[in-house]
């Protein structure tokens, strides 16, 4: 068992829909949980008047997440860009499947916080976004 | 019901290929990427041979009539659906009345020329001599047998239970294949390989080919360094398959494709392996590719190659099916 079988395992249990994984070998065990609230959550600091309507994007499963899609060369949607409620405006990628991920409302992509290329968990903060009427 | 609103649309219906009647002398017609398809098919979770929409001019432009998912694979086209952008390699829900635009194959990392636009429980159009794909030269399949035309509506059969919208990574940048910088297609030689000057063969493997604009789904006419015959060769017509590299008088050789005639009486130089035709179907006229050469067991190796990519997309499609559906 590698540290990289471990990423793997994880990522299948997403694609399975499995939250708890118990794996015992000859020398040792393992145990994999998903789907436990985010330790973070709630602690977002109220920073300026914006902060209060920004709507936060959280990761629909696990997966690699990428902006740009693998055969372009801009991202979906970049810092600013206007999109509509259900537009794709990054991937969760699992080995050859790509999970989109919708934007909440019609409004403004204002940042990304994860790296491009980075694992994210389910429910992980994606996107700052600004809804728009 | 799916309607057609470009004027001259030259798209056609296509499944995987019409091949129980080639003793009949029915060519297989069939999508020129099968892979496209096929990937289509498997995120709406329809059977894998369900047919779709092969569009090779664009814009093209569709008007869906009901509520379905669909799904769009092959050439990215930067298409939108009601001015919004839809995924390439992708599917997508649609409501009834709204418009689905392909623009122009874009450049992006990589290039193909044909798009595939695949329904939730396929095209239903007939079934003829086992297959629902356009055959053009006997005008049977498809839609009347012929190229799809504004104004046509195309009915799309019971949806499946469990559709997903989800996207894959494409097979041009999960299953690349270049040499010297140029895309590949590899071949084995063929039944009069031998019959050609060494020169000449040895051109055949090491100088580019271009793909000329008299090039279709009948076959594609390239253009390169030619080929010539050690001596003039009389063969009869005999039973060839898309892939088969004909070379006719000019020396400028012809691969059949998927609207070939099933027999030809031209010297073979070689034929595209099956697990590369996809490649070839997809490349765009202009194109400069190269020939590798092959042996059996390497065609079979890629072919393998082929089908455990298929197999890894069946796997994770199937598995978020059944999550779908608990």
């Amino acid at each position: 068992m590698r540290p990289q079988d471990v990423a793997a395992l994880a990522a299948e249990m997403a694609v399975a829909g499995i939250t708890r994984l118990e794996l015992a070998g000859p020398n040792y065990t393992l145990t994999l949980g998903r789907g436990a609230a985010p330790a973070d959550q709630g602690a977002k600091s109220p920073e300026s008047e914006a902060e209060a309507d920004l709507l936060p994007v959280t990761a629909p499963a696990l997966g690699t997440f990428l902006r740009t899609h693998p055969l372009h060369e801009k991202p979906l949607a970049a810092d600013g860009d206007a999109v509509v409620a259900g537009q794709a405006i990054a991937l969760l990628r699992v080995g050859a499947l790509l999970t989109p991920v919708p934007a909440p409302a019609d409004g403004l992509v204002v940042g990304a916080l994860p790296e491009e290329g980075s694992l994210v968990g389910y429910g992980d903060r994606l996107f700052d976004f600004l809804p728009q009427d | 019901m799916i309607e057609i609103l470009s004027q001259s649309a030259f798209a056609s219906v296509q499944d995987l290929g019409r091949f129980d009647a080639v003793r009949w002398g029915v060519g297989t017609a069939g999508a020129m990427d099968r892979l496209a398809l096929l990937v289509g098919n498997l995120l709406l979770g329809n059977p894998e041979d369900a047919a779709g929409v092969e569009a090779q001019v664009f814009p093209f432009e569709v008007r869906f009539e009901a509520d379905l998912t669909f799904a769009l694979t092959g050439a990215d086209c930067a298409a939108i659906l009601d001015g919004v952008p839809v995924l390439p390699w992708a599917s997508t829900a649609a409501h009834a009345g709204q418009v689905l635009r392909l623009g122009l194959p874009q450049a992006g990392r990589w290039r193909g020329a044909r798009a595939y636009l695949t329904v939730a429980g396929g095209v239903d159009v007939p079934m003829v001599l086992g297959s629902r794909s356009t055959q053009l030269r006997g005008a049977i399949g498809g839609l009347d047998g012929r190229m799809l035309r504004h104004g046509d509506r195309l009915p799309a059969g019971d949806a499946p239970a469990a559709t997903l919208v989800a996207g894959v990574v494409p097979p041009g940048l999960a299953l690349p294949l270049e040499a010297d910088g140029l895309p590949s297609v590899r071949v084995l030689p063929a039944a009069e390989y031998g019959a050609f000057t060494d020169a000449s063969l040895a051109r055949f493997w090491t100088e580019p080919w271009k793909i000329t604009p008299q090039s279709d789904r009948y076959g594609f006419r390239l253009a390169g360094a030619g080929l010539e015959l050690k001596t003039q060769l009389e063969t009869r017509s005999h039973g060839i398959v898309p892939g088969v590299i004909q070379v006719p008088h000019s020396g400028q050789p012809i691969v059949q494709m998927c609207d070939a005639q099933p027999s030809g009486g031209y010297p073979k130089v070689g034929t595209v392996i099956e697990a590369d035709l996809w490649r070839l179907g997809q490349m765009p006229i202009g194109t400069r590719f190269r020939f590798l050469r092959v042996d059996w067991e390497a065609a079979l190796a890629a072919r393998d190659a082929v089908d455990g990519w298929l197999a890894e997309v069946r796997r994770v499609a199937g598995l978020l099916r059944a999550r779908k559906a608990a």
